[in-house]
């Protein structure tokens, strides 16, 4: 189910009724875990097993590691969950590109479980967590399987850790109104970033990327800018949507974007692009790996490790290989460039956060190739190529400036829209409207729904 | 207790006092938001403007007299005239003048551009730049008409317009196959009827975009079983391909009935020639190509043969479309608001196909028979 269609809005309605009529705690959770699991069977019924199969096994691991003080014990329980884990993730996300890059061919055409990336992660972390004993393990399955399986983050993220999550579901949380106000709000900003932004900028990108020759030089351009305006906006918007439906139901989700495109270093970028996911990487990858205490080039090591993995955790292609290199390369370089700050670290970031989204979104290598020489002006006939500006796409473009611009400014409190102002009427009135009206045009999938 | 139940009691009714503030700001504050956007909304939302039965083409047009707003990949507003003429508003007078009937479905009809530069202006400029008599284009052509709505109105506007030829523009072949009778129930019909009326025109364009699917026109249906379904990030594909199979039903449907019966029918329905245009999407921009070349050469070859036998006019302007990109650089087809290369024909191609079909017509006998058939009456 996406929170696009219809039917979400149907099914959030009937969801967040019943849930403020459960007034236990058991009544509560296991209402939300069957609404979840129904969420999920909505995709696809089948995966609601591999969903119930990860919960239970690290439901049982947690315990295990938890119970015992033994630490190869405690290891060997660890290294159980990391197997299921990664193990369920490289069969069903990587064989099939493992497989065509040892030049076989694919024995199984494998359907990729929506969302496996992000509650693969969410799981792992809760084991690792009590392994290093920062959190205790949860003695209700029930409640560890409502963590793993709820669904506004279920399918995209933002990926939550059990140390926020769980102590949320030790009791029914209080009705805020204040609290539903923000979710409503929340949600009402993240439709707009998705159909009014992120959809009007995908038209373009998907024509341009779809045969970067036939366009003029500018036009690629304008693509490549509207795709970067296209994947926050549809990501942030997605991320904005699912901490306002949580926020609905009572519970909080932590943050996930800061404005990344207003960041002036490129470290400052990973610390305000899908938090969760980078902090998660951070905790349990790059310091594990030594993090920045052992030595320069260690350090950059880590850095280029870190950041390749996670290329590879945003898809089976080599394209997101060559993002996630392209990232670690130029945080290394980066290093030597600290001094810059302010509009020419911006420039420089912006710089490579744009390269880096072409091989983020190029379908091949060689489309990526295509992109840049057409970016340059090279390669191929220049005589009839199609200069396309399309107004909407401008316009969303320009949108994108000015909201930025305005984050910036005294105007952020503003754009809280809080219930008490004169103002948050007439801009809600008019977004509801705008929406309506240019809303439903087709579907558009979230573009993280495919990690 | 007692301590506490004033503050209890002076803290509810500051609570009521404040949520009555704040719901009383948002009912006007909504108001305030609804009007603005009912200001601003002609600039991006369309108009939905009643249909009204014709009695001389006996089909159902818009209202004479209103003003139509195109606001998807053209944006223009066109004045509907009499008989729902698309951007004319007058009738010509029938007796000093050459009148040609220009039919087509919203190819020929021309909403996305303005009224001087729809096809029929454009052709009627071109022919009486050519030629010394007077020509008047009439433009009968409504979005979703194909053969079959055409052959209904032949013999009533011949007779009652005092049209002298018929000129249809063609951009798929398909348009001429014969299928069973059905009247062209346009899908804004019921809306318009209902609610056109006394609801702004953004309230029904939310309505429909509410209620409809996109991808198909129908209404809505809400899934609420167990998937499969293909993949969460295969479902738009799921439904361009439904989209596409339902193409294909309506090309297999459409071999049924033949062209060739579409076109026997249109020559039995008219007294006065008939000339088709034939401008298929050329240059075509599909995912990295261009195509210039005609996407079905034979199907084109054999309705052109099928038209000599009939003795209806046959014109493809396909390569002079490809010619004025090759040369200009300017696309037929397509919009920037839209994609370039396929859609609704633009402003350029409404001048080229005007250009190759006026040096055509001009050359054919009709033209001189009426100003002869003048002359012979004076």
């Amino acid at each position: 189910m996406n929170f696009t269609q219809p039917e979400f809005w149907v099914f959030l309605i009937v969801v967040v009724t019943i849930t403020w009529r459960c007034r236990t705690v058991s009544g509560r959770h296991t209402w939300l875990l069957l609404a979840s699991y129904y969420f999920y069977a909505h995709w696809d019924i089948r995966f609601t097993a591999l969903l119930a199969f990860s919960s239970g096994v690290d439901f049982a691991v947690g315990l295990a590691i938890d119970r015992s003080h033994d630490p190869r014990r405690r290891r060997a329980w660890l290294m159980v969950s990391v197997c299921s884990n990664l193990g369920v993730l490289a069969f069903f996300k990587y064989f099939n590109f493992f497989v065509a890059t040892i030049g076989s061919e694919a024995p199984w055409n494998i359907i990729l479980p929506v969302g496996i990336s992000f509650f693969t992660f969410q799981t792992l972390s809760y084991t690792i967590d009590v392994y290093r004993r920062r959190i205790k393990a949860c003695d209700n399955l029930r409640d560890f399987a409502l963590y793993v399986a709820f669904f506004p983050q279920l399918v995209a993220g933002p990926i939550v850790r059990a140390s926020a999550f769980l102590p949320q579901l030790r009791r029914v949380p209080d009705f805020s109104r204040r609290r539903f106000y923000g979710g409503f709000q929340q949600i009402l900003r993240g439709l707009a970033k998705k159909v009014l932004i992120a959809d009007r900028l995908a038209e373009t990108v998907d024509v341009v990327f779809a045969g970067p020759d036939l366009y003029a030089s500018s036009t690629v351009w304008l693509a490549v800018l509207a795709f970067a305006g296209q994947i926050y906006y549809d990501f942030s918007g997605y991320t904005d949507i699912a901490v306002g439906v949580a926020k609905l139901l009572g519970y909080r989700f932590p943050v996930n974007f800061r404005h990344p495109y207003l960041a002036t270093s490129l470290s400052g970028f990973w610390q305000r692009w899908h938090i969760t996911l980078s902090s998660w990487l951070r905790d349990y990858l790059y310091i594990p790996l030594g993090g920045s205490r052992r030595g320069v080039w260690i350090t950059r090591r880590n850095w280029m490790l870190t950041m390749t993995l996670g290329g590879l955790w945003h898809g089976a292609a080599m394209t997101f290989v060559v993002w996630g290199v392209w990232h670690g390369l130029a945080l290394v370089i980066s290093g030597w460039f600290r001094r810059w700050r302010g509009l020419l670290g911006w420039m420089g970031t912006m710089a490579v956060v744009l390269l880096g989204w072409i091989f983020f979104r190029a379908d091949s290598l060689q489309a990526a190739e295509m992109i840049l020489f057409r970016m340059m002006e090279l390669g191929g006939e220049q005589g009839t190529r199609l200069t396309w500006w399309p107004p909407l796409t401008l316009a969303a473009l320009a949108v994108m400036v000015i909201e930025h611009l305005a984050w910036k400014t005294r105007l952020r409190p503003a754009m809280r829209l809080r219930a008490d102002r004169w103002y948050s009427p007439v801009v809600t009135v008019i977004l509801v409207w705008t929406l309506a009206v240019t809303a439903p045009v087709g579907y558009h999938p979230f573009v993280y729904f495919q990690f | 207790m007692r301590i506490n139940r004033p503050e209890k009691v002076r803290l509810h009714s500051k609570t009521v006092t404040k949520w009555w503030t704040v719901g009383r700001t948002w009912w006007m504050g909504a108001a305030i938001g609804t009007g603005l956007f009912w200001m601003a909304s002609p600039w991006f939302v369309r108009s939905y403007v009643a249909r009204v039965q014709d009695a001389v083409r006996g089909v159902s047009v818009l209202q004479p007299g209103s003003t139509y707003r195109w606001r998807a990949e053209g944006y223009a507003s066109t004045r509907v005239g009499p008989h729902g003429m698309m951007g004319r508003t007058s009738l010509p007078d029938t007796d000093a003048s050459t009148i040609i009937a220009l039919w087509g479905d919203s190819q020929a009809e021309g909403v996305c551009v303005a009224d001087d530069l729809k096809l029929w202006s454009r052709l009627q400029a071109s022919l009486r730049r050519r030629i010394e008599t007077r020509v008047d284009v009439l433009p009968l052509a409504r979005s979703g008409d194909d053969a079959a709505d055409w052959s209904r109105q032949l013999a009533a506007v011949e007779a009652q317009l005092s049209v002298d030829a018929h000129v249809v523009l063609l951009t798929d072949l398909q348009d001429l196959a014969e299928e069973p009778p059905q009247s062209n129930t346009n899908a804004d019909g019921v809306f318009t009827s209902v609610f056109v009326h006394w609801l702004p025109n953004f309230v029904v364009h939310a309505f429909r975009r509410v209620i409809d699917d996109p991808a198909t026109g129908a209404r809505r249906r809400l899934r609420f079983s167990f998937g499969p379904v293909a993949s969460l990030g295969h479902e738009a594909s799921t439904l361009s391909l439904a989209s596409t199979s339902q193409l294909d039903d309506v090309d297999s449907d459409a071999g049924h009935g033949t062209i060739d019966a579409g076109l026997r029918r249109l020559v039995r329905s008219a007294d006065r020639p008939i000339f088709i245009v034939h401008a298929a999407n050329r240059p075509l921009v599909m995912g990295n190509q261009i195509h210039v070349d005609d996407g079905d050469p034979e199907s084109s070859r054999t309705t052109a043969d099928q038209c000599r036998v009939l003795d209806i006019g046959w014109l493809d302007v396909g390569s002079d479309l490809v010619a004025a990109w090759q040369s200009d650089g300017v696309m037929a087809f397509g919009f920037h608001h839209g994609r370039l290369g396929s859609g609704h024909l633009n402003a350029n191609g409404y001048e080229v196909i005007a250009e190759s079909a006026a040096n055509w017509l001009a050359s054919q006998s009709f033209l001189r028979e009426k100003a002869f058939r003048r002359s012979g009456a004076n």
